[in-house]
């Protein structure tokens, strides 16, 4: 859960905060638990909307959307992935620039790449936790790679326009 | 990629995500697409790359120690269980403890037997629940259904056993059936709700759930108490002055001592003499109800600290506080016996 929040939130005091909070109201709220999903599923979701709730009190603000612009460039990039994420990192690409890419992200797409990749979580638990179908996670997911590339590339560039 | 309509079939594949006769299709195109097949690789490759990056964070090594320090202390599940058990023991020795009084019987030797019963074996039958508690279902309701389930079960299943031990008695159908359930669901629902509400203390709003928890159990045993068709009275304990040794019986018939049946809402006094009835048992489970003596009103006796009538009233306290099912029929030898059987 703390690794979760961490990356929500971006803040290690405020994740710590985050989990520490999660965790004793998973606790309060454990006889609502009805086992209609996995347990972890369960945890996780109350975790992400705690997350979810520092992050509009922080912001005071809903969820970056997606532009329209980064929509579209994110569909341009899905037709035709062009280079992929491995081989950028196999060139020149260290995990730190990975990861600078992945914080510019828009949360959407940090968010169900966090769960993914992070926690580990099934598709259907991801659902549960974002309270989406499981293919709109599917979608999401695609889409949150095709935009990791992009945002990559683009990195890619800047570096190479200031040099 | 020559195919990518295949592109997020190998994504979710790549994931472990893909169905099986979706994932069985895939790997038969990929056998023939080295296309495809790179492009997996591709995938896999960015797949452990993107883990790599976003590897989970230790937490803080302070955060367990917050968490737990904000956690409301609580007792381990058994002791709980335990003082759960005294607590709803003593609820229904409340209940018989004062129609017993009205009985006329002493009144410290009943609250102190009463008390005794309660602390030990009500704390008994806690720990029980407190240690089954982990795998027992989530619900109140079903914890307590199930559990005073199985104390009906396990009690009468003793008192089978040792009845058989003892001599081949049999109990009827009815008995059973009936004997008891009332008393042991009542008993359940009880203990779960005291148990629940030790761990997580009296709800501030209660609500119509909580106090159904605390009103229903106690209907239960106020019906149990009342004399009638459902739950029946409890059956008084042969008296010591009357013939109480087992008499050998064959197979078929056995007589025993049987004190009269006293609803205990009735002003009669435990009686002090005993009237021999002749009763028939049966062999077979499907029996017949056995025909027992009917209520016999005796004039109300003083008081006595007698150390005779003090022992009566002891075992009948005892047995009526031990024995959440009480009507045992009269086909059972010894008053020892039951007392031991019940007590376990």
């Amino acid at each position: 859960m703390y690794g979760l929040a961490l990356r929500m939130l971006r803040h290690p005091e405020d994740a710590a905060d985050a989990a520490q909070e999660a965790f004793l109201h998973c606790y309060r709220a454990l006889d609502t638990y009805n086992g209609s999903h996995t347990f972890g599923a369960w945890l996780y979701r109350i975790a992400y909307n705690h997350c979810l709730d520092v992050l509009r009190r922080r912001r005071n603000a809903p969820l970056v959307p997606v532009s329209a612009e980064q929509g579209e460039r994110v569909m341009e990039v899905a037709a035709d992935p062009g280079p992929s994420v491995e081989d950028l990192a196999a060139k020149d690409v260290s995990l730190e620039r990975l990861r600078e890419a992945f914080d510019n992200l828009p949360d959407q797409y940090r968010h169900v790449l966090v769960l993914r990749y992070t926690l580990d979580l099934p598709y259907r638990d991801m659902a549960h936790v974002l309270d989406i179908s499981e293919s709109a996670v599917t979608m999401r997911l695609h889409h949150a790679r095709g935009a990791l590339r992009t945002r990559m590339i683009e990195l890619g560039e800047d570096e190479r326009g200031a040099s | 990629m020559e195919h990518p309509e295949q592109r997020d079939a190998i994504e979710a594949y790549v994931e472990g995500m893909l169905p099986l006769p979706a994932r069985q299709q895939l790997e038969s195109h990929l056998e023939r697409c080295a296309s495809c097949t790179r492009y997996l690789d591709t995938a896999r490759a960015e797949a452990d790359l993107l883990r790599r990056a976003l590897a989970p964070a230790a937490p803080p090594r302070s955060l367990a120690a917050a968490v737990s320090a904000q956690l409301p202390a609580r007792r381990r599940a058994p002791l709980r269980g335990a003082l759960a058990g005294i607590a709803a023991n003593l609820l229904t020795a409340a209940v018989l403890v004062s129609l017993s009084l009205g009985a006329g019987v002493n009144p410290t030797v009943t609250i102190l037997a009463g008390l005794a019963v309660a602390v030990v074996w009500g704390g008994l039958k806690g720990l029980a629940f407190g240690l089954a508690a982990p795998a027992l279902p989530r619900s109140v309701w079903a914890q307590g259904l199930l559990f005073g389930a199985v104390l009906w079960l396990a009690a009468n299943a003793a008192l089978v056993a040792v009845g058989a031990l003892s001599g081949g008695t049999a109990y009827s159908a009815g008995f059973v059936l009936a004997g008891g359930a009332v008393h042991d669901v009542a008993y359940g629902l009880l203990l779960s709700w005291l148990f629940r509400v030790l761990r997580n203390g009296v709800p501030a709003r209660p609500g119509l759930s909580a106090a159904l928890h605390a009103v229903v159990p106690l209907a239960l045993l106020a019906v149990w108490v009342m004399p009638g068709p459902v739950a029946g009275a409890p059956v008084r304990l042969p008296q010591p002055t009357a013939s109480a040794e087992p008499v050998p019986t064959d197979s078929a018939t056995t007589t025993v001592p049987a004190t009269p049946t006293v609803p205990p809402s009735a002003t009669a006094a435990v009686p002090t003499a005993t009237a021999l009835s002749t009763v028939t048992l049966l062999s077979t489970p499907a029996a017949t109800p056995v025909p027992t003596a009917p209520p016999v009103p005796t004039a109300r006796a003083a008081h006595t600290s007698s150390p005779l009538a003090v022992r009566q009233q002891v075992h009948t306290i005892v047995h009526d506080a031990l024995a959440p099912s009480a009507h045992l029929p009269a086909r059972v030898r010894t008053r020892s016996v039951v007392v031991l059987v019940r007590f376990l």
